[in-house]
């Protein structure tokens, strides 16, 4: 396709691109170099990179940050690997039942998080059906302290976000060739080598792109640990989009809150930045 | 278009000039709508610099829910001050079996924290700020305060007890998990209803326990308000109307089921509450609101944000209210308050 073809039939979804990301995304940065309340929204008063330079000194925000790069190298990894794993266990299934288990085990996936995390929660607390079997099994109260609750968030996270792989690589298994596998079969070749050479390989680009939108997502992870802790500094649990939220919407710096946003951008870009290129290259390649 | 809000709102939306004054519709209709009902501490609550900001509609204090039964059952008498408290809890955790917690004030959340040490400040005559809206918190009344709680927290209420949400302390107490509570007088009103409550004779209420012997209870008294947004268009005086209708005798006097209402009247109601003496018990003794000051809502933000790491057994109770006081000065200056 000519690229002035090209340019044309991607006006449209580019010109709303621009509308709703980098037009706010200036507001953003514009903001971030502001003090700005909601008393003053409309008189705003220039502060250069002191929001910045205020966040990057608050031990608050690098004991946030801690707790979001926790989230990402914990529970994406392993939202991958059993997401993987269940769609491989899935396809596996060829009777009326695949369809029932998948709606099932989308459930989480569906109910609303907000919804979804208080009835995860409410399961620990006094009267629920887990703190209920701890208290049998043990013989003492299940309580939530600062490493429970943590754990509790990440347990959530892969509970609730572990669906969404597992649909995509579900949905690429669909699209194998059975010829290769058959071929490898007749070859010889063990289940596990056909899974190596053959079925990872062809999932490669599903992996990296649910890579990165897991890492972005667990990055921003909101909800779910607003509700775990009702911001309750005691559990230590804070990750970055609650730092903003906290400074943003209670301290009413909304400079700042912005000037951490920004920073989060950034530091979600830099994450992302070897699954870009590894993307990138296998473009090249394959051009 | 009207709004309810609660008084720390008053504060927050009052003072940045978002709430319309309507001192000239409530002269105006005064008589008509007997205004004169509502007791003046409620206009007070949402009047700044004279200027009226909204209508009273409900109320809300603190009070002491306990059962009798237990109570009775190892001689102990309802406690006065928190050192009875903890007395109390200590004698229910090592000699009754039926419960899991003896005890709790709120303190599962950040906001939680912040508001009991409102209410325990209170007991031991300290105050949020200085009349020049320095901060006051930090002084020795809101160590004291803050000590006590985490005395409370630590010997009455015991880890469980520290998770224990509003709704949780409600139903604990009506499902027999826990002995006592200081909460939320609007959580009282289904203790003695049997589709709620499995204790409906023995669950009890008294005024909230106060700091010390013969002091304030360590309790707050609120008050919510329909308020009209000052960007309003439409008819202000019909807005007004339309609140009042809503206001009046008849639907108050319906309301005394569910709550404290705001008319003075609907007390007469033969629905009032067992818990109403208690709770107004408390008002009397001293329970209040926050301060109205545009820096409240700081100081409440900078207290929520280090009150609950004193579990974490890293600070003194000085040197998080400290922190705290300090985290307060710098958005106040910020803000220009200082």
């Amino acid at each position: 396709m000519k690229r002035k073809l090209f340019f044309k039939f991607s006006a449209p979804s580019n010109l709303t691109m621009i509308t709703l990301m980098l037009i706010p995304l200036g507001v953003a940065v514009f903001l971030s170099l502001h003090f700005v309340t909601f008393v003053n929204i409309n008189t705003p008063k220039f502060v250069g990179l002191s929001n910045y330079a205020a966040i990057l000194t608050d031990p608050q925000f690098w004991q946030a940050f801690r707790f979001s790069m926790v989230i990402l190298i914990i529970a994406v990894p392993i939202q991958i690997v059993l997401g993987f794993c269940m769609a491989l266990l899935l396809d596996q299934i060829r009777s009326i039942f695949r369809g029932v288990i998948l709606a099932l085990i989308l459930l989480p996936f569906v109910v609303v998080p907000v919804v979804g995390t208080l009835m995860f929660k409410q399961l620990f607390e006094v009267g629920g059906l887990v703190a209920y079997w701890y208290r049998a099994v043990f013989n003492q109260p299940f309580l939530f302290t600062p490493t429970s609750v943590r754990v509790l968030i990440i347990i959530h996270l892969i509970w609730y976000v572990t669906p969404y792989p597992l649909v995509v690589f579900f949905a690429g298994l669909q699209g194998l060739p059975e010829s290769q596998l058959e071929a490898a079969e007749v070859d010889g070749a063990s289940r596990w080598q056909q899974l190596v050479h053959i079925v990872i390989p062809f999932l490669r680009p599903l992996l990296l792109m649910t890579s990165m939108i897991l890492i972005m997502d667990m990055y921003r992870m909101f909800d779910s640990i607003m509700v775990m802790t009702e911001q309750n500094p005691m559990y230590q649990a804070e990750n970055l989009m609650m730092y903003s939220y906290r400074v943003g919407m209670m301290v009413q710096r909304l400079g700042r809150a912005n000037a951490t946003a920004i920073l989060t951008v950034l530091g979600v870009m830099v994450v992302l930045i070897p699954f870009l290129r590894i993307t990138y290259k296998n473009q090249m390649r394959n051009e | 278009m009207k709004s309810l809000r609660t008084t720390p709102q008053v504060s927050e939306w009052g003072f940045p000039g978002w709430l319309m004054p309507i001192n000239d519709l409530v002269e105006k209709y005064w008589d008509e709508y007997d205004l004169g009902d509502i007791p003046q501490t409620a206009w007070d609550a949402v009047t700044i610099n004279g200027e009226i900001l909204g209508v009273p509609v409900v109320g809300n204090s603190f009070l002491m829910i306990y059962r009798a039964d237990l109570f009775e059952k190892h001689g102990i008498k309802v406690p006065e001050t928190y050192e009875e408290v903890i007395a109390a809890a200590k004698k229910l955790k090592a000699g009754e079996s039926s419960i899991d917690v003896p005890f709790t004030i709120n303190l599962h959340a950040a906001w939680a924290w912040e508001m009991e040490f409102f209410q325990m400040l209170g007991a031991f005559d300290g105050k949020f700020l200085n009349d020049d809206y320095t901060p006051a918190f930090n002084g020795p009344e809101g160590v004291k305060a803050l000590e006590m709680m985490v005395k409370v927290a630590k010997e009455a209420m015991g880890p469980e007890g520290l998770s224990y949400s509003i709704d949780d302390t409600e139903i604990g107490l009506q499902t027999g998990r826990l002995a006592f509570a200081n909460t939320w007088a609007s959580r009282a009103v289904k203790m003695n209803d049997p589709e709620y409550s499995d204790f409906v004779d023995e669950l009890k209420f008294a005024p909230a326990p106060a700091g010390y012997p013969g002091g304030k209870v360590a309790a707050s008294a609120w008050n919510d308000f329909y308020c009209i947004p000052k960007n309003i268009d439409g008819d202000r005086e019909l807005i007004f109307q339309v609140m009042m209708e809503a206001l009046d005798l008849e639907s108050q006097t319906k309301a005394v089921e569910y709550g404290i209402p705001t008319r003075m009247k609907s007390m007469e109601s033969d629905m009032v509450g067992a818990y109403m003496p208690a709770a107004m018990e408390g008002i009397a003794r001293g329970a209040g609101a926050y301060p109205l000051t545009p820096a409240t809502p700081l100081v409440r933000t900078a207290l929520q944000e280090y009150l609950p790491t004193i579990m974490n057994g890293t600070m003194s109770a000085q040197e998080v209210l400290d922190k705290a006081a300090a985290s307060y000065t710098a958005e106040a200056k910020a803000n220009g308050y200082l």
